[in-house]
């Protein structure tokens, strides 16, 4: 299996001295392409910390990450923010929707911050598996969390990334819609060959991963 | 611009080149109209001087008066243009003018090929055959044989410095297309990633130029190849798991099997002990026989010698038959079945393979009564969602200890607990299960009953339990993991499998 996500020895402390924190310890994990990959854990694990070293939004103390074989923290500044626009997708537990532009808007907007051309066909299609096609001249206001998610979900795929981080997407979200949520992201991330590296604190969640990391004190304990 | 390939850039390139020359042609042009304005210019202004001067004169001498300054300048002006185009000159002048010049001792040579001597000659072969004869055309002339030789050098140059870049531009063009299609060579080898240097120019030269479009794509490619390979490399290496996993499942059976007929063969045996071994074996034989039935159904699934046929129709039919398959296994434990939906799904058609579809469903009914005691309950519950039709499978049995859950989808595994070892199973079931969910484009999970009986739109339920009914939800999900591990036995399980109600 081609892996798409390594790390080894991932730090990320902060403060010194006596006020250490050790928010993450000596990570090294390894993600195939394709694979759905949850990384568990109760709040203040450090799994948010995790995911945003894996996903280059934050800088580690020590440790690398390595993209597709490409050792993120060593790029410039400038192209490791084209890698995160063009090969990284993103999903948070706030949805992040721009209020004033309707949902087509919200998720063609990163590709037109990026200069690249929009795949209407594409961006229909991702619209239509993930079920809000009839809702794209929608402000994000008028929808539930659900259909919130999903518009965040579209536009994450929208821009063809290799490999989507979620943090807590489903968090929002009661537990029907929840479990409807992840099956069509789980899905649609298939149907279209992306990797998915979620966070949860949810265990029952992390059943249906293809790979799990329990994360506890900063530290990885357990992979399955 | 030039790195664009294709005829717009080769068209864009010939305008470009056509407008350089435009501009050269008109500079040129235009030099040699400033110039020859200033040479006119200058001209007319000694003429002007020297007619001036002599009409005044003429004129003072005729009249005694000095002439009116601005009205006479037009006539001064008017014999100065005259004498620039070469007329009001006759012989007499001529002859006059030299003679004064010669008297002055500025006599010219009649072959000497000084100016005055070309101007009476091509006076004489002029037209009219008394014109002056024009300093100012050969000068303009001169002038344009001048500018045309600086703009054929301009032309020449620039001409030389375009194809030098040209040259140049089809160079690079050239070494990038080499490092192309070494790239592809290597992926024909086998090898699907980028050189560094590739790579490098990817992320670093220019991004969003044609070339790191290219390399984009030629990555894009690579990966698409390179899962092509990991995919077959990973049904290899199924079968193979496949095959090792039978075997180990075969040993157990078979070498009991195999004791037993062992013993039997011994002729001092009471009849008693006879009979024990003899259950044994058919014990072992109906083990046998039933992990044969799973692996059968595994190796075809999983070596794709059953492609799910895929109809419209409705799910409920499936759960019926899944249901009226159970029936009589639960009827004999004294184990109820129900199922609660709403009447409209009835009628709701999903894109399914009943016949799969069906068994997978009786998997997960045939686990909840394996493990659940006599007298209780399996409830079925079909909720229709946006996308997804939900349906859970929920039982008051042993439970899954929250760290087994995970587990109990894989291949061959069974749980660690002796109420399940005490059980017949292969450890199969649940994983053909989750295969069967998943070629349907749905999801499998398993979840203390408790936490789902929120669904069951029966108030009292959770509370029964002694959960939090209201305020579970999927925020309080961590206290509700801690609780739950102590709570996870004889705590029931739900099954929560979802379904897709279209295509995705």
């Amino acid at each position: 299996m081609e892996t798409i996500l390594r790390t080894e020895n991932l730090c990320k402390y902060y403060g010194s001295g006596e006020n250490e924190v050790r928010a993450v310890q000596n990570v090294s994990i390894e993600v195939a392409k394709g694979e759905f990959a949850v990384i568990v854990g109760k709040s203040g694990s450090g799994k948010s910390t995790l995911l945003h070293m894996l996903g280059g939004l934050d800088y580690p103390t020590s440790g690398k990450v390595w993209i597709r074989g490409e050792d993120i923290f060593q790029l410039k500044e400038d192209d490791l923010a084209v890698l995160r626009r063009r090969k990284i997708g993103f999903v948070f537990q706030a949805f992040n929707l721009v209020s004033s532009v309707n949902v087509w808007e919200n998720v063609v907007l990163p590709l037109g911050l990026d200069g690249q051309k929009t795949d209407e066909a594409f961006v229909k299609d991702v619209l239509r598996t993930l079920d809000i096609e009839d809702k794209i001249h929608n402000l994000p206001d008028t929808l539930s969390g659900g259909q919130q998610q999903r518009v965040a979900i579209a536009r994450a795929l929208a821009s063809k990334p290799d490999i989507i981080f979620a943090d807590e997407p489903t968090g929002n979200l009661d537990t029907k819609t929840s479990d409807e949520v992840i099956a069509l992201f789980r899905m649609s991330a298939k149907k279209y060959g992306q990797t998915i590296v979620m966070i949860t604190h949810d265990e029952d969640i992390a059943q249906i991963a293809d790979r799990i990391f329990v994360i506890e004190d900063g530290k990885v304990v357990s992979r399955a | 611009m030039m790195r664009k390939n294709g005829t717009a850039a080769a068209g864009k390139r010939t305008a470009l080149f056509t407008a350089v020359l435009l501009l050269i042609v008109s500079a040129c042009a235009a030099a040699v109209m400033v110039q020859q304005y200033r040479s006119y210019d200058e001209k007319m202004n000694i003429l002007c001087d020297l007619t001036g001067a002599e009409s005044l004169r003429a004129a003072s001498s005729e009249e005694g008066t000095l002439p009116q300054g601005p009205a006479d300048s037009r006539p001064v002006l008017e014999s100065a243009a005259e004498i620039l185009k070469g007329n009001g000159f006759d012989e007499e002048n001529t002859e006059t003018g030299r003679k004064i010049l010669n008297s002055y001792g500025y006599g010219i040579p009649a072959g000497g090929g000084g100016q005055s001597d070309k101007i009476a000659q091509s006076g004489q072969n002029g037209g009219n055959g008394r014109r002056m004869p024009d300093a100012y055309q050969r000068e303009l002339r001169r002038s344009w044989a001048v500018t045309a030789a600086a703009a054929a050098a301009a032309f020449l140059s620039v001409f030389a410095a375009f194809q030098l870049f040209v040259r140049r531009e089809r160079k690079l063009q050239e070494k990038e297309l080499l490092e192309t299609s070494d790239i592809l060579a290597a992926f024909q080898a086998g090898q699907y990633g980028l050189s560094a240097d590739m790579r490098s120019a990817v992320r670093c030269a220019e991004r969003k130029g044609a070339r790191g479009i290219l390399g984009d794509r030629l990555e894009s490619l690579a990966e698409h190849l390179s899962s092509i390979r990991a995919s077959s490399e990973r049904e290899k290496e199924a079968t193979r798991s496949l095959v090792t996993d039978l075997s180990h499942q075969l040993k157990t059976p078979v070498a009991a099997m195999g004791t037993s007929l062992e013993v039997l063969r011994q002729e001092s045996l009471t009849e008693e002990e006879r009979r024990e071994f003899t259950e044994r074996c058919l014990r072992q034989e109906e083990r046998l026989r039933d992990l044969l039935g799973a692996l059968i159904n595994i190796s075809r699934l999983e070596s794709g010698m059953i492609e799910l046929k895929f109809t419209e129709s409705r799910l409920f039919d499936t759960v019926a038959s899944a249901v009226s398959r159970i029936y009589p296994v639960a009827a004999a434990k004294d184990i109820s079945i129900s199922v609660e939906a709403e009447d409209s799904l009835s009628a709701v058609v999903i894109r399914q393979d009943p016949k799969w579809l069906c068994e997978a469903l009786l998997n997960v009914l045939e686990n909840a009564v394996k493990y659940s005691p006599a007298g209780t309950e399996v409830k079925i519950r079909v909720l229709k969602l946006v996308t997804f039709l939900r349906v859970e499978i929920e039982d008051e049995g042993i439970g899954i200890p929250k760290d087994e859950r995970h587990k109990i989808f894989q291949r061959f595994y069974r749980g660690g607990e002796a109420a399940v070892s005490k059980q017949p199973g292969s450890g199969v079931g649940l994983y053909l299960t989750r295969r069967i969910v998943e070629a349907h484009g749905g999801m499998i999970r398993a979840s203390d009953a408790a936490k789902t009986a929120e669904t069951a739109e029966t108030a009292g339920y959770a509370e029964e339990r002694g959960d939090g009914g209201p305020a579970e939800n999927s925020r309080s999900g961590e206290r509700n993991g801690r609780s739950g591990r102590q709570k996870s036995r004889g705590r029931g399980t739900t099954f929560i499998i979802q379904l897709p109600l279209k295509t995705i």
